[in-house]
């Protein structure tokens, strides 16, 4: 698999931190962290960027996970790279089930290092999540 | 001994029961309902104003302090109300899912105490989550966090990894952590087939505050975790819900929509469910009401976030919801 660059979208620079903490002791081999603080943000960074895979919250002011979805399609063809949403919702919660319709990855809230390592490894094989 | 009333005031009141009855008849007619269904609503919404009143009457000249209720300002709960916090067994069920929260964060809780106030400390986070059970919205849910700062760095230790750069560290940590423990809750009533609305996202700020129990709600859980280097106060307040239907001109700002506004002429949605109302969306909607009529169903915020929106108003204006 070659090196990843992530973009994570989150309102909560702690958050970003934390899912930055993540990805850099999972196993994956990290070239870059990128980080947005909500949707618009992640839009711009992703229009501007190579991106491998985006790691998105739901919850955010301004624009949400769902409102990323949407706006960034433009920019995601083939549904490449792939968005797994990181929430404290559920999988069959309305929004993050219509997220998953739109061929989002879904990861609840906390999780471990080994949980993100094989969300992202399903996400880039094209499995469903 | 006590005099009978005078017969006229019988005769009326014999007479106005009549009228109502008569009046109940025909309603239960226009809108299939049973005459005691009727009755049961009536004395639902009754119960409703009355306790919209009670919490309207609670007096908050200190924003950093909730108000006390005294002993004859017990909370007023109904019936509905009960039923609806019930669902989770309160508190043991949320005790439970608050520790399963605490060990998945790394932390290790080693005492657990009863609290009835939390005060002294750095730091409080807040968020509130409205309950749907069936048709009807039955509680407001506010979630209180209250840590002192030599716990915080604890818990962004534990969480990040590494020390906090600043205070907005330490604020986030405590509204990230909250927002884990909220979502967990959330899911648990979900289980149970209640649907959770969360209009507001997880405030934290640096402040010491007092946080008690405000007039017109109930406690519904408190207690103080203690792990390794970290002592942390979890409250969880109860308070009735009031969902109406409203014009525009009696908005006001922190009032949650209920349910998506689309105006028939719009053909789209022009704002969604559980969009808390800012002066902006007031506006618009307004605006809008000029081409057609726009109606709108409204949560009232609870008692305890009035408090909130007062020590939190800073983030508020800051991050919006």
């Amino acid at each position: 698999m070659e090196a990843i660059t992530a973009l994570v979208i989150d309102d909560s620079p702690v958050m970003r931190k934390m899912i930055e903490r993540g990805l850099r002791s999972c196993g994956l081999e990290i070239k870059e962290v990128l980080q947005a603080g909500d949707g618009v943000e992640g839009v711009e960074v992703l229009a501007a960027s190579s991106v491998t895979v985006v790691l998105c919250d739901m919850n955010m002011p301004r624009a949400d996970g769902l409102d990323f979805l949407k706006s960034s399609t433009p920019y995601r063809k083939d549904l490449r790279p792939p968005v797994i949403l990181v929430t404290t919702e559920e999988a069959h919660e309305p929004r993050v089930s219509e997220a998953l319709s739109m061929g989002a990855g879904h990861i609840k809230k906390p999780f471990t290092a080994q949980q993100l390592h094989d969300r992202i490894v399903s996400a880039l094989s094209g499995a469903p999540s | 001994m006590t005099a009978c009333p005078p017969r006229e005031e019988h005769s009326g009141l014999i007479q106005l029961n009549d009228d109502l009855i008569r009046a109940l008849e025909r309603i239960s007619e226009q809108r299939s309902v049973s005459v005691p269904d009727l009755v049961s609503e009536l004395i639902s919404n009754w119960v409703a104003d009355q306790e919209r009143a009670f919490a309207e009457t609670a007096t908050r000249k200190d924003p950093s302090v909730s108000p006390q209720p005294s002993r004859r300002e017990a909370p007023q709960v109904s019936h509905r109300f009960r039923t609806a916090v019930s669902q989770l067994g309160t508190p043991s069920r949320i005790h439970e899912i608050l520790s399963e929260c605490f060990v998945s964060l790394g932390l290790d809780v080693q005492e657990l105490q009863d609290i009835e106030t939390s005060s002294g400390r750095a730091i409080v986070a807040w968020v509130a989550q409205a309950l749907k059970m069936g048709s009807d919205w039955t509680a407001w849910l506010d979630f209180v966090i209250s840590i002192d700062e030599a716990s915080c760095r604890t818990l962004y230790q534990t969480m990040v990894g590494s020390q906090p750069e600043g205070d907005a560290d330490l604020t986030d940590i405590v509204a990230e952590a909250l927002n884990i423990m909220q979502g967990a809750v959330k899911a648990s009533f979900e289980k149970e087939g209640v649907l959770v609305a969360l209009p507001f996202l997880p405030k934290a700020v640096k402040r010491a505050t007092t946080v008690v129990q405000p007039s017109g709600s109930a406690m519904g859980f408190a207690k103080r975790y203690v792990t390794p280097g970290l002592c942390m106060d979890v409250g969880i307040l109860e308070n009735l819900v009031v969902c109406e239907r409203s014009s525009l001109d009696r908005l006001q700002v922190y009032d949650v929509l209920a349910t998506d506004v689309v105006p028939k002429g719009a053909g789209m949605t022009l704002v969604k469910a559980w969009t808390p109302l800012t002066e902006r969306l007031i506006e618009k909607l307004i605006a809008f009401q000029r081409r057609e009529p726009v109606r709108v169903e409204v949560l009232r915020p609870s008692a305890s976030s009035q408090w909130a929106f007062e020590v939190f108003s800073e983030e508020f204006t800051a991050k919006g919801r």
